[in-house]
């Protein structure tokens, strides 16, 4: 389509009537300032060919002149297909539309819907809101001020003619509606069996191939369970066929029978064993009565030899006591001599005694003799030693000087000096030294010139022949050191007088004395109690009281002996030490002879003692042959020795008998072998046990196998298994009929994607054709990605990664949107012969100097095939172009022209 | 001297049937008490001496006990002999169905044929030889021991068996539990009962398979039957009546369909002729070359029916679904769609049966999106 003139009356802003005329192909540049109505001039394009001329509402209200009733009039000449059309649009319910055609002229909705099919659009019905498909594909190429660089979405009003204009041009197919729909439907399908991403099982398939899973592991389960119960079937078989088998072949009869077989042969061991039993007791009684006679033949024999050499015993021991009785006179008379010997050493013994005790006598007189003389002078020096003991502590006694009151006066003393020192410390001192007869005297008493004086008080001297003299010592302390010592010679006084001496040496004499007389009482006390301890007694009396005890016992020896005490004591001690030996020697030779005597009886009494054994030993021996012979005689009498003779013969040979019967016995029990048969009997009996307890064991394995089959029956898992086998079967048969669904719906998913991917790449590329010498114009290398399904630019493809359409800046949007609608324009126009008129209302606005110079160039390139205008505010911008400039302003007629 | 038997076999009491999903599988698992209970009424209604059941009893030896006492309980309205035989689902091992059923105390008239010895019925004019299986598979027949088992002469002589006769049956049946099939010459048996085979089949003199009295599955024999047997005699032949007694009828229909059908007619047209919908298990067999526009108009007239029947087992293995020039029409608008059917149609023509089949399912799938959406 291209324009030819337009004329715009009582439109918006455009009053006029404007008048554009005489455009041309190629590019026109219309130019106004703002609000002068170039948005309008489109407006009023889009109005006159797109608009029912009966609209009303809002849109009919947005075409009148602001505060005015006029109507809207828009007159267009046009060229289609090579035909030129003249339109003329009165909005209003009374005007009309008048369509000029080469064929003829058209009115009103004739005419409309002329129009309708020459532009090929859809017509807004009722209040609808306008859209692009109300524009059909004018809406791809009149774009509105600012919207240049907006997405595409305008461009789908007008997509499926360029798609056939795509198709007229390269024989592809589209897509269309119908393949867009049934492929929704179909990848819908396809979702409803398998996740569109994964290819995972999903919504029926899924539930399908769980409840499939589920009956597989039930049947898993179910048929374990099944091999079990048939397994325990198959072993409760067994046992009963091997109970069967053991029951059959009879083999505990068959053992029982052994047994009994085995006993009978043991109760014939038995027997022959009671036999030999009794065989061996009667050979044991046999051999014991043998035993017995010939034990008592033994004995016999024996009694015979006794009697015999207890006759010789006899014999021998009466021999024997004569001699022993010899011996014992012998014995008897040398005990008859020892026994004089004795008698007459003790009647010795005796007379010297006698004269030992006469001794004794006297020497006790003798001893109590002296001990009296002895305690007379102790009882003397004890009596000396008390009085002078008495003596002695009544002096001590009478002495006052004690130590401490000793002690007391030298303290005092040795004040008193200390205090006269002092008090000569400060005394004056007066020196002598007088003229050859020059004479001091004080008190009239002369001085001795030689030693100095010490004068503490006022004293007056006379010094002769000068004169007196008074000295008269003033020093401070003088008083208190004069009563000081004064205080002291007081206490000397007192101390001295409580010793009841006139001064300390000779209180110190005093106390002397009193110590001596201390010492010499010691010494006194000493003596006493060395009488008393030589004595051997504590006090005095009992030394007195001793001598008067010794007294009385001398008077009650008798006189006598006071002639010992003139050397008597020697001769008695010399008396008695001969007496003495005299008795020793008397006393061995007694005991010498009692040795002997004793010594004698002894042996009369062994000889005595022997004498009598041997003769109790010859009567021993006589009884003892008396006794055998008896005993012999008493068995002869009941047995004689031919008799006896007899039975041990007899005896002997029935032993030997029995003894014969009991070795064959032996010999047949040897032969039966009884352990043997013992232990086959054992073994038969074991064998016969084990196959009870085989059998029991066999019934209680079949009770358990039947009672444990009863549990497992019950369940009726066979029943179970077969069903869920069967449910498998329908559930895998439906898992395999929705998965045949899934692959028939992703082929055919699959074949319908590849067969509108194919025609979206085949109707992109003629785009993509056109396009790329305009890109290579503003970027070297560039490219872009449409959007197959909108014909929108969706990314810029350049040296980096996609960059998406909606964050380029915005003049790059404008230049490459601008560029897009010429390769489609250019596209239409190859293809159909001509393309739409391109209007651009204020486009490229945003263009850098340079970027505005080559799309100026392109849009001047552009224009040798293409009808462009351009409404634009800066016109100065497009000066040097090949493009008519038309200003808007001055288009506008007069009213009423 | 007439002895009057009821002759059924395999009522496999206890099978799940959760291989019928939705409510059918519970269905079936009862019906087959309601039957054992008109079995017990028919055998009152024609005064049969014994009812014999030849094997098979219980699905398996280890039913429920609820499926036991069910039984027992559907059994009580006989209450002459039911001699029950343990067959190759029911073997009697060493523990087993029948020692549970044992332990439960059955009644008087329910006997085991637990051991192979001659079983005394009819006040002695009828002795039962059974044989009983002790295994799930023997290969060695059960039933020789009837040739020398001594009854009384007057005794009718009637084998109780279950397995295979050999050389009598499709070669599709087991093999195992072989029997003769001159056991009843052989053995001088008036009659042979027999079970295993589901059908009502007579596979030699004297010796028939009763089948099962309630199918379990899409037969290819005739199932559904108890067999009335009336022996007037020893020696004498015997006459045996077949009584159908089952609740549900299990069919196979088989329905070609060309692309110029209309399936959903044609479909109504076959399933329109049975008797009883609510009782019957169809199996559909389904044949041909069908388009896109007539695989949708089957889907939803089977769709319908599966509501209306018991339960319908499609098979549509031998259909082939392929777009006709007119479904093209339809999907070719000369974009996307239109591409894509045709790679489709290309490859559900390629080698690899899988692929083949993914590609004709997508092209269904797209028919069928294609119908969901909005015209342009």
């Amino acid at each position: 389509m291209r324009l030819r003139r337009i004329e715009i009356r009582n439109f918006r802003k455009l009053v006029g009537p404007v008048v554009v005329d005489g455009l041309d192909n190629g590019l026109t540049v219309i130019a106004g300032d703002n609000e002068e109505g170039k948005s309008t001039l489109l407006a009023a394009l889009k109005a006159a060919l797109f608009e029912h001329h009966a609209v009303g509402g809002a849109i009919r209200e947005s075409m009148a002149p602001l505060g005015r009733t006029d109507t809207p009039e828009i007159a267009l000449e046009l060229e289609l297909g090579g035909a030129r059309y003249r339109l003329r649009k009165v909005f209003r319910r009374g005007g009309g539309t008048r369509l000029l055609t080469p064929t003829g002229e058209l009115r009103d909705d004739a005419a409309e819907q002329r129009l309708q099919e020459l532009l090929r659009f859809e017509r807004r019905q009722g209040r609808a809101e306008p859209r692009p498909e109300h524009l059909g594909l004018q809406a791809l190429f009149w774009v509105e001020q600012g919207t240049t660089f907006a997405g595409f979405e305008t461009l789908k009003g007008g997509r499926e003619r360029l798609a056939r204009a795509i198709e007229a041009e390269i024989g592809g197919v589209a897509v269309g509606a119908r393949g867009q729909a049934v492929l929704g439907l179909v990848e819908e399908e396809l979702a409803r069996l398998v996740t569109p991403r994964t290819g995972r099982d999903t919504g029926e398939l899924a539930e399908a191939t769980r409840r499939a899973r589920e009956l597989a592991e039930e049947l898993e389960r179910l048929e374990a369970q099944h091999r079990r119960y048939q397994a325990a079937v198959d072993a409760l078989g067994r046992l009963r066929e091997e109970r069967r088998r053991v029951v059959e072949a009879d083999e505990l009869g068959r053992a029982r029978e052994s047994l009994a077989r085995v006993r009978a042969e043991l109760q014939t061991i038995g027997q022959l064993e009671a036999r030999r039993d009794r065989a061996s007791a009667v050979a044991a009684e046999h051999a014991a009565l043998w035993a017995r006679l010939d034990a008592h033949a033994a004995r016999r024999r024996e009694l015979r030899a006794q009697v015999t050499a207890l006759a010789d015993r006899a014999a021998a021991a009466e021999a024997e006591a004569d001699a022993v009785r010899v011996t014992r006179g012998a014995a008897e008379r040398a005990l008859a001599a020892a026994d004089a010997a004795e008698k007459r050493l003790v009647d010795r013994q005796a007379a010297a005694e006698q004269q030992r005790l006469a001794l004794d006598l006297e020497v006790q007189r003798l001893m109590l003799d002296l001990e009296t003389v002895r305690l007379e002078r102790a009882c003397t020096e004890a009596a000396a030693a008390e009085d002078s003991v008495r003596d002695l502590k009544a002096r001590i006694e009478a002495n006052p000087a004690t130590v401490a009151r000793l002690d007391e006066a030298r303290e005092a003393e040795r004040q008193r000096a200390l205090s006269e020192v002092g008090l000569r410390a400060v005394a004056t001192r007066v020196e002598f030294h007088p003229e050859p007869g020059a004479v001091a005297r004080r008190d009239g008493a002369p001085l001795d010139p030689s030693r100095p004086l010490h004068v503490t008080e006022r004293t007056e001297l006379e010094l002769a022949p000068f004169g007196r003299i008074v000295l008269s010592p003033g020093a401070g302390e003088l008083d208190a050191r004069r009563a000081a010592l004064k205080q002291a010679e007081e206490q000397v006084a007192r101390a001295l007088g409580a010793l009841g001496a006139p001064s300390l040496a000779a209180a110190e004499a005093l106390h002397g004395e009193r110590r001596r007389l201390e010492t010499e009482l010691s010494v006194a006390q000493a003596k006493l109690q060395a009488v008393l301890a030589a004595e051997d007694v504590e006090h005095p009396a009992e030394l007195r009281d001793r001598l008067a005890e010794r007294r009385t016992r001398r008077e009650r020896l008798g006189t006598g002996g006071v002639g010992a005490r003139d050397g008597g004591m020697e001769r008695l001690r010399e008396q008695l030490a001969a007496v003495d030996a005299d008795r020793q020697r008397l006393a061995r030779e007694r005991d010498a002879a009692r040795a002997e005597t004793e010594r004698c009886a002894k042996a009369l009494n062994a000889q005595r003692e022997a004498l009598a054994r041997q003769e109790s030993a010859v009567e021993e021996i006589s009884r003892q042959r008396q006794t055998v012979m008896a005993q012999l005689a008493a068995e002869r009498v009941d047995l004689s020795d031919d008799t006896l003779a007899q039975q041990l013969q007899d005896a002997e040979r029935a032993k030997q008998e029995a003894e014969a019967d009991l070795a064959t016995l032996q010999r047949q029990l040897l032969a039966a072998d009884a352990d043997l048969t013992r232990e086959r009997a054992v073994q038969a009996e074991r064998r016969v046990r084990q196959l009870e307890e085989e059998l029991a064991r066999l019934g209680d394995a079949i009770r358990e196998q039947e009672a444990e089959l009863r549990g497992l029956g019950a369940d009726a898992v066979g029943e179970r298994l077969e069903e869920c086998r069967q449910r498998l079967v329908l559930a895998e048969d439906e898992v395999d009929r929705l998965r045949r669904q899934a692959r028939a719906w992703r082929l055919l998913r699959d074949e319908l994607q590849a067969a509108a991917s194919a025609a979206r790449d085949a109707l992109l590329a003629p785009v993509r054709e056109r396009l790329t010498p305009y890109l290579r114009r503003l970027f070297a290398t560039a490219d872009v990605v449409l959007d197959p399904e909108t014909l929108a630019v969706t990314h810029l493809r350049r040296s980096g990664p996609d960059e998406r359409f909606e964050q380029l800046s915005l003049g790059t949007r404008e230049q490459i949107a601008v560029l897009v609608r010429l390769a489609l324009a250019r596209l239409l126009r190859e293809v159909e012969g001509e393309a739409p008129c391109l209007v651009l209302d204020d486009a490229l606005v945003y263009a850098d100097e340079t970027r505005f110079d080559i799309m100026k160039a392109i849009l001047q390139q552009a224009a040798r095939e293409l009808q462009i205008l351009i409404l634009t505010c800066r016109p100065r911008d497009y000066l040097g172009l090949d493009a008519r400039q038309i200003r808007l302003a001055e288009q506008v007629s007069p009213p009423g022209a | 001297m007439t002895v009057r038997l009821l002759h059924t076999a395999d009522w496999q009491l206890g099978k799940p049937f959760a291989n019928i999903p939705g409510d059918a599988g519970a269905l079936l698992r009862e019906a087959r008490f309601a039957t054992i209970r008109r079995i017990a009424a028919l055998a009152v209604e024609r005064r049969v001496d014994a009812v014999l059941v030849a094997g098979d009893v219980f699905d398996g030896n280890e039913v429920s006990d609820a499926t036991l006492h069910k039984a027992l309980q559907a059994m009580g309205g006989f209450t002459r002999p039911w001699v029950l035989l343990p067959g190759n689902h029911d073997a009697h091992l060493a523990e087993c169905v029948w020692t549970r059923l044992a332990r439960l105390g059955p009644p008087g008239n329910v006997v085991v044929a637990a051991t192979a010895a001659p079983i005394p019925l009819a006040d002695g004019r009828l002795v039962v030889l059974p044989a009983p299986l002790t295994a799930r598979r023997t290969h060695d027949d059960p039933t020789v021991w009837m040739d020398g088992a001594a009854t009384p002469a007057a005794a009718l002589r009637v084998g109780l068996a279950h397995g295979a006769v050999q050389g009598r049956l499709p070669a599709a049946a087991d093999s195992s539990n072989p029997i003769d099939p001159a056991r009843a010459d052989r053995a001088r048996l008036d009659y042979l009962a027999l079970g295993d085979w589901h059908g009502t089949l007579e596979v030699a003199p004297r010796t028939w398979y009763s089948g099962t009295p309630e199918p379990d599955r899409f037969p290819q024999n005739e199932p559904g039957n108890v067999l009335i047997v009336e022996l007037p005699g020893p020696g004498l032949a015997p006459q045996v009546e077949a009584v159908p007694v089952a609740t549900y009828h299990w069919s196979t229909l088989t329905l070609r369909i060309a692309p110029d059908d209309d399936p959903a007619q044609r479909v109504d047209r076959v399933l329109l002729g049975i008797a009883e919908p609510s009782r019957a298990l169809v199996r559909l067999v389904l044949e041909g070359e069908i388009g896109l526009a007539g695989h949708a108009a089957l889907e939803a007239a089977l769709a319908r029916w599966a509501a209306l029947l018991c339960h319908l087992q499609s098979d549509t293995a031998g259909l082939t679904a392929a777009p006709l020039p007119g479904d093209l029409a339809q999907i070719d608008d000369g974009g996307i769609v239109g591409m894509v059917a045709r790679r489709l149609i290309a490859r559900a023509a390629e080698d690899d049966a899988a692929q083949r089949a993914d590609a004709a399912l997508a092209l269904r799938l797209l028919w069928s999106a294609l119908a969901r959406v909005p015209v342009a």
